[in-house]
């Protein structure tokens, strides 16, 4: 007997389902994954830096979140969700619980002790997931939530072990990751102090840079993203415009302050940007749904990382500032819906562009302000000319008061550095002395913002080469190269 | 405007076609689009002429329905209509004799008033599925610049205009042709899809001599046959309610030839219909009359397959209803009736937000905002949910399998009831 069933339509439906999106994702992850074996666990072990438990600690390092996070979902899912009627198995299927972990293992730095990584887990998935009902109903993205949890309460821990770097890293590089490195210098910074230390802007593009584990290439990034968009799995229009938004940002502020275009593309390629604007500021849950909306989500995420590069100390601005954003996307989401009214669409174009006007205006006068003002310091006590010599009396603030030397420059060189009086602890200054840190600086006084400090008497030596560099920068200004 | 690509199973039913012209009764449902303020001329007893007025829908859109054989008026029975409810019907007992009454004199040249009334007397009505009639279109006080000949069929399984237009490419042309004459239009399009060969073919080559009538390939999306959609891919000009703001009128294809058939002294008393789908052995098109219980043809055309579970649609899979039986009545505005097998039921799992069916949404609004708020009146309002065609894309995109449209039809009903209920009190 046949039985006809009444249904709704439509009879149709696409092929693609939550799941193959999930499995896309996983895919798109892959390469990067192998990346991260590759340039924390593979090299270090090839220049002999790690042992065998070195090499395969970056995948231990991903795979350990993933499962712990699954298993904090089927936990939590029994003694939370059941309540609500939900079949465990079914749940668990549909709730993707890999993923965050997955996410979180790549975001952070590699130096973090396991037991951490664990603890960071277990909160990723309870706060960050469980808390608002599962999949779906969450707020903020969980993996970030993690990571919020772990960097806020053991930087410190995590700095102590080599912070991003990994063993190769830790002994080639000098610096600090490029973004820390960007805030404790004077300026706007210079390609020599930004890009130099760490090879050229093509490491930056394939990810041979210091960084979290999985989150330091592009190109990888760009593959996956060109993957996912093909696959129709992410919400694109945000990557491109948070990119967008920071790549024409730094564009101008550089602009303003000369410099080319490897300084936006600096900016772009270094802390995470394209992971975050690709991964993480696309996670489908904690993004706008609207088109407009997720045009302004991927504009205001941009500005938002802008000032935080530039206004605060905290150098990792991607993903603070997504964790931010994921608060406002209902709102965005609003505005989005009021922006397909043309005049408020309108009015909401004109406001983000005077919103950017004075952004860059603000950061431009901060650091030029910065950049052009002598370094209070330094004092020039005496200068006179003899011949083709330039002599000058200087003095700069070391440790214990200001260091009196006399500088001689012919032809833009410096000749003689001579240290007439100090008052620094003799101790540290002893091992100036014995370094001969003076010599090292009139022999390396072409390469001077690279130059080492001398260990044990930073502050010192630090002062010293300060001294150098406002001494040469004076010449220049009135003597020219 | 948004507008996907779907599979279109066109090719089960595209290349075969019969004539069923003998049924033994037939149904004349009164009702015409959901209104059933219907006038009936005869009572049981009487005998009726092939082609002869038997009801009249009254009000502002009226319209006549005419029986589609000639025999005696059996009495009135309920059956199943194509929307899913049981309507009373006139049925009609067939004589086989077709006999015709004598028909006036056929005049050659019609003003646009005589056109009007020529097709109100012969009871069309849009036959691509809206059912609305069609000489209101053309009573208008606006200039006619553009006729489009809707012959798209965006709807998956059905190929009954296909099939039409490859059998009548010449009279098409020739009453498009009288369309824009009466009428004064200027320029006329037949939109059909890219991958319709054969039909592009058939027209070209009879076109010729028809300079003002061009064949406008269209891309093959859904929904590209959505009349809004289609004006602004042929014109790149939109519109608020209607075409005519615009200085255009659509007609389906169908239609057209009912035109035809009225100008030669012939009521809409036939059509076209596709009997299609997994479960039909045979899918093929099928001339029938307007009347006829369509599980007579499906066992004319040799049947069914066995299986337990069927799922019934009538019209095309993404707008069409699933039916209770496959006994539905032939009306004009219905062009297909597909029978599948009853797959399970897909299990409805918990939104992302991924806003795929805002992406794909061909009105521009916002489906899974409408499914959070379905009883909010205000949001709904909003969020501009009377935009809602009904096209379902947003239930055929969603990954987690959530049937959004039908959260979006209760959104509707909200804001429909809400409103009745303000103007009442």
């Amino acid at each position: 007997m046949k039985e006809y069933h009444e249904q709704t339509g439509p009879f149709c439906r696409d092929q693609d389902s939550t799941t193959k999106m999930m499995f896309h994702l996983v895919i798109a992850l892959l390469p990067i994954v192998l990346f991260s074996f590759y340039k924390n666990g593979l090299v270090p072990y090839q220049h002999h830096k790690v042992g065998l438990y070195g090499l395969f600690h970056p995948l231990l390092f991903i795979l350990i979140p993933t499962v712990v996070t699954y298993l904090t979902e089927w936990v939590g899912a029994r003694l939370l969700l059941q309540k609500k009627g939900l079949e465990l198995k079914d749940y668990m299927r549909h709730s993707y619980a890999l993923i965050p972990g997955l996410f979180l293992g790549l975001i952070l730095p590699l130096n973090t002790p396991i037991p951490i990584l664990l603890f960071g887990s277990v909160l990723a998935t309870l706060i960050g997931k469980l808390v608002y009902g599962g999949f779906g109903n969450n707020i903020f993205n969980p993996a970030l939530i993690g990571r919020l949890f772990i960097i806020t309460t053991y930087a410190g821990v995590i700095a102590s072990q080599g912070g991003y770097f990994n063993a190769y890293e830790l002994d080639t590089i000098s610096q600090a990751t490029p973004l820390s490195n960007l805030t404790t210098i004077e300026g706007i910074g210079s390609y020599e102090t930004l890009v130099a230390p760490y090879g050229t802007l093509w490491n930056f593009f394939t990810g041979m840079i210091p960084g979290a584990v999985g989150e330091t290439s592009a190109l990888l990034c760009l593959f996956a993203f060109l993957y996912l968009v093909w696959k129709k799995v992410i919400k694109w229009k945000i990557s491109i415009c948070y990119i967008g938004t920071v790549f024409l940002l730094t564009a101008l502020i550089g602009c303003l302050n000369g410099l080319t275009l490897w300084y936006p593309m600096f900016q772009i390629l270094s802390g995470g940007l394209f992971f975050g604007a690709i991964f993480m500021a696309t996670d489908p849950v904690t993004s706008p749904v609207t088109k407009q909306g997720q045009i302004l989500y991927g504009i205001f995420l941009g500005i938002l990382t802008v000032i935080l590069r530039y206004f605060t100390s905290y150098p990792e601005g991607v993903l603070t500032s997504i964790l931010t954003m994921n608060l406002f996307v209902f709102i965005i989401d609003k505005l989005g819906i009021q922006s397909k009214n043309k005049e408020k669409s309108l009015l909401l174009f004109a406001s983000i562009v005077i919103i950017m006007g004075i952004l860059v205006y603000q950061i431009n006068t901060l650091y030029s302000y910065h950049g052009e003002k002598v370094d209070p310091n330094f004092s020039l006590i005496e200068e006179h000319q003899v011949g083709k010599k330039v002599i000058y009396k200087v003095s700069q603030k070391g440790n214990g008061g200001p260091i009196l030397c006399e500088v001689v420059i012919q032809n833009g060189k410096i000749e003689k550095l001579e240290v007439l009086e100090h008052n620094e602890t003799p101790s540290y200054y002893s091992i100036i002395e014995k370094e001969n840190y003076l010599n090292t600086l009139i022999k390396e006084q072409m390469h001077l913002p690279e130059l080492d400090t001398v260990s044990g008497a930073t502050i010192s030596s630090n002062a010293l080469k300060k001294l150098v560099l406002n001494t040469l920068q004076e010449y220049e200004e009135h003597y020219g190269k | 405007m948004a507008g996907i690509k779907i599979k279109s199973h066109k090719e089960m039913s595209k290349d075969s076609f019969t004539i069923y012209n003998k049924p033994k009764y037939i149904y004349i449902p009164l009702m015409g689009s959901n209104d059933q303020d219907i006038t009936v001329f005869v009572k049981k007893g009487d005998y009726v002429c092939k082609g002869e007025m038997v009801a009249r829908r009254k009000g502002a859109f009226s319209i006549p329905f005419h029986t589609s054989v000639s025999g005696t008026v059996i009495g009135f029975e309920e059956k199943l209509h194509h929307s899913g409810t049981y309507v009373r019907c006139i049925k009609i007992e067939n004589d086989l004799k077709e006999r015709v009454e004598e028909s006036l004199e056929i005049k050659e040249n019609l003003s646009k008033e005589e056109f009007i009334e020529t097709i109100k007397n012969a009871g069309i009505i849009g036959m691509g599925g809206a059912g609305f009639p069609t000489y209101i279109k053309y009573q208008t006080d606006q200039k006619i610049k553009t006729l489009i000949v809707n012959a798209v069929e965006c709807e998956p399984y059905i190929t009954a205009d296909y099939t039409l237009g490859i059998q009548k490419a010449e009279a098409i042309l020739e009453t498009i042709d009288r369309i824009m004459e009466i009428n004064e239009i200027e320029k006329a399009f037949i939109a059909v899809k890219k991958n319709n060969q054969q039909f592009i073919q058939a027209f070209q080559f009879v076109i010729g001599t028809y300079v003002n009538i061009e064949i406008k390939i269209v891309p093959d999306c859904y929904p590209m046959g959505w009349e809004k959609m289609l004006v602004k891919t042929i014109t790149k000009k939109t519109y608020q309610k209607l075409p005519i703001e615009i200085g255009v009128v659509v007609n389906n294809l169908s239609t057209i030839y009912a035109i035809h058939q009225a100008l030669t002294g012939i009521p809409l008393i036939e059509r076209i219909i596709t009997i299609t789908g997994d479960l039909v052995k045979k899918p093929q098109n099928v001339q029938v009359k307007i009347g006829t219980p369509l599980h007579e043809v499906i066992e004319a055309i040799s049947g069914m397959k066995r299986h337990k579970d069927v799922i019934c649609i009538a019209g095309g899979p993404m707008m069409g209803n699933a039916l209770k039986e496959d006994d539905v009545i032939v009306t004009a505005d219905l062009n297909g009736l597909i029978l599948l097998k009853e797959k399970e039921e897909c299990k409805e799992h918990t939104c992302m937000r991924c806003g795929k069916c805002i992406n794909v949404c061909p009105a521009g609004i916002e489906p899974v905002l409408i499914k959070e708020s379905y009883q909010d009146k205000e949001q709904l309002n909003r969020l501009q949910v009377g935009k809602c065609i009904e096209c379902g894309l947003c239930s055929y995109i969603c990954p987690a399998k959530i049937n959004v449209r039908e959260y979006v039809r209760k959104a509707k009903k909200t804001v429909r009831k809400e409103t009745a209920n303000e103007r009442i009190s």
